[in-house]
């Protein structure tokens, strides 16, 4: 396992010339950003659209003739349509409720599992911890398809299915490539300050709590919010766990399958600003955080 | 002297008691999460369930051989196609795509920052968000958009519901993959470029190497340990993608774009949301079938890289 995480440095050197090469990226980059922008652009139009000028008046393209916010305009139409998504009329307030649970909770337990893990294999040297690690490499490289069935099975069995605690046992695991970044990172830390704190007296349990993972809070934050956007944007993990704890993301996908009040794309389209919205502003405060902690190397084993 | 050796195996088995119990939940969560699950799996892959009473069963061949008959396997034969198409078409266009951006990101030319932002915007918004913003787009904005050049230059028709129901929609589809897929890949990618030594750079300008020489034989050797662990990790890709499927589709994905991840994915929610398990036991034996596939093709894969790849030193 070759270097895993370092720190994202930017680098102060010269801007260098632009190459042939360079300029093409440079224009299929700036090509790429236009379509993204134009698409969520779209999309933001769409949803200031009354219904009827989308779906009656033939401007899908175009700008609102006028702008739909009366009495809140989609957006406040979906919320209260919200509960008609699902079979359980799951208000909005209760979806939201699910999704934080569901993606904080898992997040913060998978996370914690992983580095906690990742800290106990790269200071207590003893036979498990090589185990463990090589377990977490040989199930990156092993190729295991589609065991879903057999989760669902046993999640049944365990009776963790359709429980939002069940979906935290679920993903409790150290398994993955955030083991490596957070096993890298403790490896690299100077035995010095635990030896220090030893002879002051800390216990192995103080030791982790106030040495180790401080000087790791920056990583696990980091990996924290990586993993809270991915379980607050899945829905079919939690289509197929939690048929009655419904999540936003599920709610937004149901809306896109739900005929009647919902088949006007101005008023589906809220339901999906409503859904990115706070992860769009998590994203402005912490893009830095997000983009810039993380790298991995090689994996040999 | 006896009473510093006795205080250092008091600390060694306070630490030995602390290393134990911080360690069992994750052995017992890997062991019944991964290993159980995983040899559930293989077991289920072998049994009827009695459709009157789950808890009754009996072991049989046939969950894997009516795989390979009537619909079942006209299913799986087109599945896989698209699979194996999907991988080459992502192999051949959003790999090479994914390292010139990252390289353009690691020279730090002009907006590398805010293209870098861009490109990972897509892997923070539900895939249902975007899927749908694109689908909608390409269905019904798309086709408005287009049509004057219709009128003005005379060309073919433009497609109505472009995404959904066009002969174009496996490019429609395969489009949007590629597009939303270069956001951990170029970060990664990018990440790892910085590392390089910029005296490595520097001596290689003085050489006379230019961006393209110095992208093939300086930037790609350097960072072939990080591009190899996803060449690697991507193989079992082909039998576990889904390229968004359910999140442009749901259920209803037209033929021409089902893959086997869909496939699976489909036919286990379906009996999960009826509550239907025998129906289990046939996905089941599907995954293990495609395991025994995937396993040797990645170490396949990675005893190439190893060997033929290009090497950092």
């Amino acid at each position: 396992m070759a270097s895993i995480t370092k720190l994202f440095k930017p680098r102060n050197e010269k801007r260098e010339k632009m190459s042939l090469l360079t300029v093409i990226m440079c224009i299929i980059l700036a090509v790429y950003c236009i379509v993204l922008l134009a698409l969520i652009f779209w999309g933001l139009i769409t949803v200031l659209k009354h219904p009827e000028e989308f779906l009656n008046g033939h401007n899908r393209a175009g700008l609102p003739k006028y702008v739909f916010l009366d009495k809140g305009g989609n957006f406040v139409r979906a919320m209260k349509l919200w509960h008609k998504t699902t079979p359980e009329e799951t208000t909005f307030v209760e979806s939201l409720l699910n999704s934080i649970l569901y993606a904080a909770g898992g997040a913060f337990i998978n996370t914690l599992v992983q580095c906690l893990t990742a800290y106990l294999c790269a200071r207590y040297k003893y036979k498990l911890s090589k185990i463990v690690y090589g377990a977490v490499i040989v199930a990156m490289i092993l190729p295991i398809v589609g065991s879903l069935a057999s989760e669902i099975e046993m999640a049944k069995r365990f009776g963790l299915y359709d429980q939002i605690w069940g979906t935290w046992i679920m993903k409790a695991n150290f398994l993955g490539l955030y083991f490596l970044v957070f096993h890298e990172m403790f490896s690299s830390m100077p035995m010095a300050y635990s030896e220090a704190a030893k002879i002051d007296g800390a216990n192995d349990w103080s030791i982790f709590w106030k040495i180790a993972f401080p000087l790791a809070v920056n990583t696990f934050m980091t990996v924290l919010l990586i993993n809270f956007v991915a379980l607050w944007n899945d829905f079919q993990m939690s289509l197929v766990y939690l048929p009655t704890h419904h999540t936003m993301a599920e709610c937004v996908h149901r809306a896109f399958e739900t005929t009647g009040d919902f088949t006007a794309p101005p008023l589906r389209f809220a339901f999906t600003f409503i859904l990115m919205t706070p992860i769009l502003i998590l994203f402005l405060c912490f893009h830095k955080r997000l983009l810039g902690n993380l790298t991995i190397g090689g994996v040999k084993g | 002297m006896a009473i510093k050796k006795k205080s250092i195996f008091r600390a060694e088995r306070g630490s030995l008691i602390f290393y134990s119990l911080m360690m069992i939940w994750p052995i017992l969560q890997f062991c019944v999460f991964y290993i159980g699950v995983n040899f559930n799996s293989v077991l289920l892959a072998f049994k009827e369930i009695d459709p009157l009473d789950y808890s009754k069963y009996t072991y049989t061949f046939d969950n894997f051989t009516n795989w390979f008959k009537g619909s079942s396997w006209l299913e799986l034969k087109n599945s896989l196609g698209v699979s194996l198409k999907v991988y080459v078409i992502s192999l051949a266009i959003g790999v090479p795509l994914g390292l010139f951006f990252s390289y353009y990101i690691y020279k730090k030319m002009p907006l590398a920052t805010f293209y870098r932002v861009m490109l990972f915007l897509p892997s923070i918004l539900s895939s249902v968000v975007l899927a749908r913003l694109y689908q909608y787009f390409t269905d019904w904005a798309l086709p408005e958009l287009l049509a004057p050049l219709h009128i003005e230059y005379g060309t073919k028709d433009v497609p109505t519901l472009f995404a959904t129901n066009s002969e174009y929609k496996f490019v429609a589809v395969m489009a949007f993959n590629i597009f939303v897929s270069f956001g951990t890949t170029v970060l990664m990618y990018s990440n790892k470029m910085s590392t390089i030594s910029p005296e490595i750079i520097e001596s290689a300008h003085l050489d006379g190497a230019g961006a393209l020489t110095e992208f093939f034989y300086v930037v790609l050797p350097l960072s072939f340990s990080t591009i190899s662990v996803f060449l690697v990790t991507g193989v079992a890709g082909i039998f576990t993608n889904q390229i968004n499927n359910y999140a442009l589709f749901s259920f209803q994905a037209p033929t021409e774009v089902v893959t086997v991840g869909y496939l699976i994915y489909n036919k286990t929610r379906h009996a999960a949301s009826i509550n239907r398990m025998p129906d289990f036991p046939f996905v089941a034996a599907l995954a293990v079938m495609l395991t025994l596939v995937a396993v040797p093709l990645t170490y396949g894969v990675r005893f190439l890289l190893n060997k033929f790849g290009p090497k950092e030193d």
